[in-house]
């Protein structure tokens, strides 16, 4: 009884501490390769966030540009329900549809509570876990990683919202290649007019579909995190183009946001109030932040 | 026989919500892929850990139904024991196989896991693999004093308590599955009762027998024997057994501790015989007669009464001759045949050899003394030649550890029956 004691108690620290110092080598690691990434490849001021939990593409610019192109296929509740199974499973949660099939085995809860659910209606279901406790804001903001689309959306091809999302938690696409493949604004022309991020020019950004928030004086671009908002969708889209300083820092009520939350929203920043950017530079900031998704724990960027 | 029904009871025990675990949900859900494997070995592993801890407890309770499930106390010392590093292992592997399902999404989540306070019901996990380390490390690596260990495993409620509420409060199937959580809260909470009862409130209340200690004979320089009296009624038992002594009074601890008794069971007055071994046998001899003592028990099933075949070979390691010199003074029938071999390092070891020469006297028993530092150590060879028919006598032994198994195991090699050998592990209780 002894020796089995001794071999596990050896095996578990082991264990534990060899992951606590993986966790934190490769936590740095990441820290550093993103910030040579910030300081060679983007404009200075666009902020890359660091991440634990998994990198990968926010599909949601793509899906709207597809939407401009060819609305041949929709993101209905039949095209869902054929998402039914372990090897690919998708949830309808808000209306808001989410890709979890890569996701299932890791699901703290047993990929077993999921699976039922698989290409059907999962809102309540993701709300109480079925037994009327709510899941934690970690783990809407690691829901939010998996987001393909809303319900009814138009999408030219169902396999590419599909596809796109396979691979999450496995991998981080090269960001040379997104700046490459990402669609080509029409509006080519305008990308060197220069603009002054004041009030008119915020004011301009009111909608879901493009939604600038004024936040302590700094400008966030949070269009494509709309969707992912732990809080839900609603309580940003009121102040999208307005100051939203107080909204922020009180969430409406009287609690303000975690450091988490500081950390994810500087990596939507596009601009300080005021300041004069171009058109190009914009367009530049928002294709970063859409390729890479909001950092989960308390990694501070640097702002300015 | 008997003692198999102890033992099919905590089976049953624990795999009960095993069972259950197998059926709320479809099992290529539980184990559709590598990680979802990994992560249903870690929840049964838990299941199973917190069942075994929750039966572990009701163990510790010294209770006499209990007893006779597990034919005799010492038998249930010795299921806690092994039970008890069982679930801490079990325990202890839950969180590695869980941890794979954080390995997949990333290394970070996976060392934030393992951080305490991220998460409160993994935090009441962690406090209780913490305290259950701590508390095991002093158990089985460290030697306290008797009445210091006994002390601190009592702090185990405590991580019994973190591992309940970290059942409880967790999303699991526990959780989820109404009779999963009532059967597992239930077990806890019998458990956490008589776990709390013996380790904090069996003090307050007595009731046992309460006796005067008369007199402390001095033996030898590490040996003395205690004689204590009766107040009122008197303890009924069978020789060889044994009993938890407490002073209730006076300037030592009052923690009980576990003592054979020396003394024949048709005299009023007790005796028990102790070896200073640590700082409480060390202290009774300057104790003044007097002090009232509670008597618990008794417990054990270690008698030659309890054995059909008269013909006895009986082997003492040191002080463990003290159930030998009761069974001994309450000999009365004349058709026993027994050899007592009585081994010591040193002749002036052996105490209370007059008496037993006494009896030896009277015909009712042969004393074979056997000082190692004289004749090397017994062995079974030896015993079958000075005990003839060895195959047709059972053998009953006492002493240290090493003694017992190592004598057991050549016995065995001598073609003895195990269920013919009989012994009384005292170090374990």
């Amino acid at each position: 009884m002894k020796k089995l004691i001794t071999i596990s108690l050896f095996i578990f620290w082991a264990v534990v501490v060899s992951i606590l110092t993986a966790g934190l080598v490769f936590y740095q690691n990441n820290k550093n390769t993103n910030n040579q990434l910030a300081g060679s490849n983007f404009l200075a001021g666009a902020p890359i966030s660091v991440n634990g939990l998994p990198v990968n593409l926010s599909n949601t610019s793509e899906s709207q540009v597809a939407v401009n192109q060819n609305q041949a296929s929709s993101l209905s509740l039949e095209e869902i329900a054929k998402h039914n199974n372990t090897s690919d499973c998708w949830l309808l949660i808000n209306n808001n549809i989410y890709n979890v099939t890569s996701f299932l085995s890791a699901h703290p809860g047993g990929a077993g509570t999921i699976i039922p659910y698989c290409g059907k209606e999962a809102t309540q279901a993701f709300k109480t876990k079925d037994v009327g406790q709510p899941h934690s804001s970690s783990a809407a903001s690691m829901l939010a990683d998996y987001y393909i689309g809303t319900l009814n959306q138009k999408v030219n091809s169902i396999a590419q919202v599909s596809n796109s999302k396979t691979g999450a938690g496995t991998k981080i696409n090269p960001v040379a290649n997104q700046i490459v493949n990402a669609p080509v604004d029409p509006t080519t022309n305008t990308q060197t007019i220069s603009v002054a991020l004041n009030m008119a020019e915020i004011a301009k950004h009111n909608s879901s579909n493009d939604c600038w928030l004024l936040i302590n004086n700094k400008v966030y671009n949070v269009t494509s995190f709309i969707a992912a908002h732990p809080g839900g969708s609603g309580t940003i889209i009121p102040n999208c183009g307005k100051d939203s300083t107080q909204a922020y820092n009180t969430k409406g009520g009287n609690s303000p946001h975690s450091t988490n939350a500081n950390a994810m929203l500087a990596s939507y920043f596009i601009g300080n109030f005021n300041q004069q950017t171009s058109q190009q530079q914009i367009q530049q900031n928002v294709q970063n932040t859409n390729t890479v998704t909001p950092p989960t724990r308390g990694e501070e960027e640097d702002d300015d | 026989m008997r003692k198999k029904v102890g033992i099919l009871a905590i089976l049953i025990l624990v795999f009960v919500p095993l069972g259950r675990w197998f059926f709320i949900e479809p099992l290529n859900y539980r184990f559709f892929n590598f990680i979802a494997t990994m992560t249903s070995i870690g929840q049964i592993l838990g299941i199973v850990g917190l069942a075994l801890f929750s039966i572990n407890l009701i163990l510790s309770f010294r209770i006499k139904i209990v007893e006779r499930f597990f034919y005799g106390l010492n038998n249930i010392y010795s299921f806690h024991h092994k039970i008890g590093a069982l679930a801490f292992v079990l325990l202890l592997f839950h969180p590695l196989f869980l941890v794979f399902s954080y390995l997949s999404v990333s290394l970070k989540s996976a060392a934030d896991f393992f951080i305490p306070f991220n998460n409160i019901p993994v935090t009441y996990g962690s406090l209780a693999l913490a305290i259950m380390t701590i508390l095991i490390i002093l158990t089985f690596y460290i030697k306290l004093k008797y009445h210091t260990w006994k002390f601190s495993h009592k702090f185990m409620i405590l991580a019994f308590v973190f591992a309940l509420l970290h059942s409880v409060y967790i999303s699991s199937d526990i959780s989820r599955d109404g009779f999963l959580r009532i059967y597992l809260v239930t077990l806890g909470l019998i458990g956490f009762s008589f776990g709390f009862y013996q380790a904090f409130l069996s003090k307050l209340f007595n009731f046992n027998l309460i006796y005067n200690l008369k007199k402390i004979n001095i033996l030898n320089q590490q040996v003395v024997e205690l004689e204590l009296e009766p107040r009122n009624r008197r303890l009924k038992f069978c020789p060889g057994q044994f009993i938890f002594i407490r002073f209730l009074s006076g300037s030592i601890s009052t923690e009980s501790h576990p003592f054979s008794i020396s003394s024949g069971s048709q005299t009023d007055d007790l005796k028990i015989v102790v070896k200073s071994l640590g700082d409480f046998t060390a202290k009774l001899k300057d104790l003044q007669p007097g002090l009232p003592v509670s008597i618990e028990g008794p417990y054990g099933k270690f008698s030659h009464l309890n054995i059909l075949n008269k013909n006895q070979v009986w082997i003492a390691g040191g002080v463990g001759i003290t159930p030998f010199i009761s069974m001994a003074r309450s000999l009365t029938d004349s058709s026993y045949h027994i050899d007592l071999y009585y081994c010591t390092n040193k002749p002036e070891e052996a105490v209370l050899m007059a008496e037993l020469k006494d009896i030896e006297i009277n015909g009712k028993i042969r004393v074979i003394p056997w000082c190692s530092s004289e004749k090397g150590y017994l062995s079974a060879k030896i015993i079958s030649e000075l005990s003839p028919d060895l195959k047709n006598k059972d053998i009953l032994l006492c002493g240290p550890a090493p003694l017992m198994f190592g004598l057991t195991e050549q016995l065995l090699k001598l073609n003895i029956k195990r269920k013919n050998i009989h012994f009384e592990n005292f170090q374990l209780v």
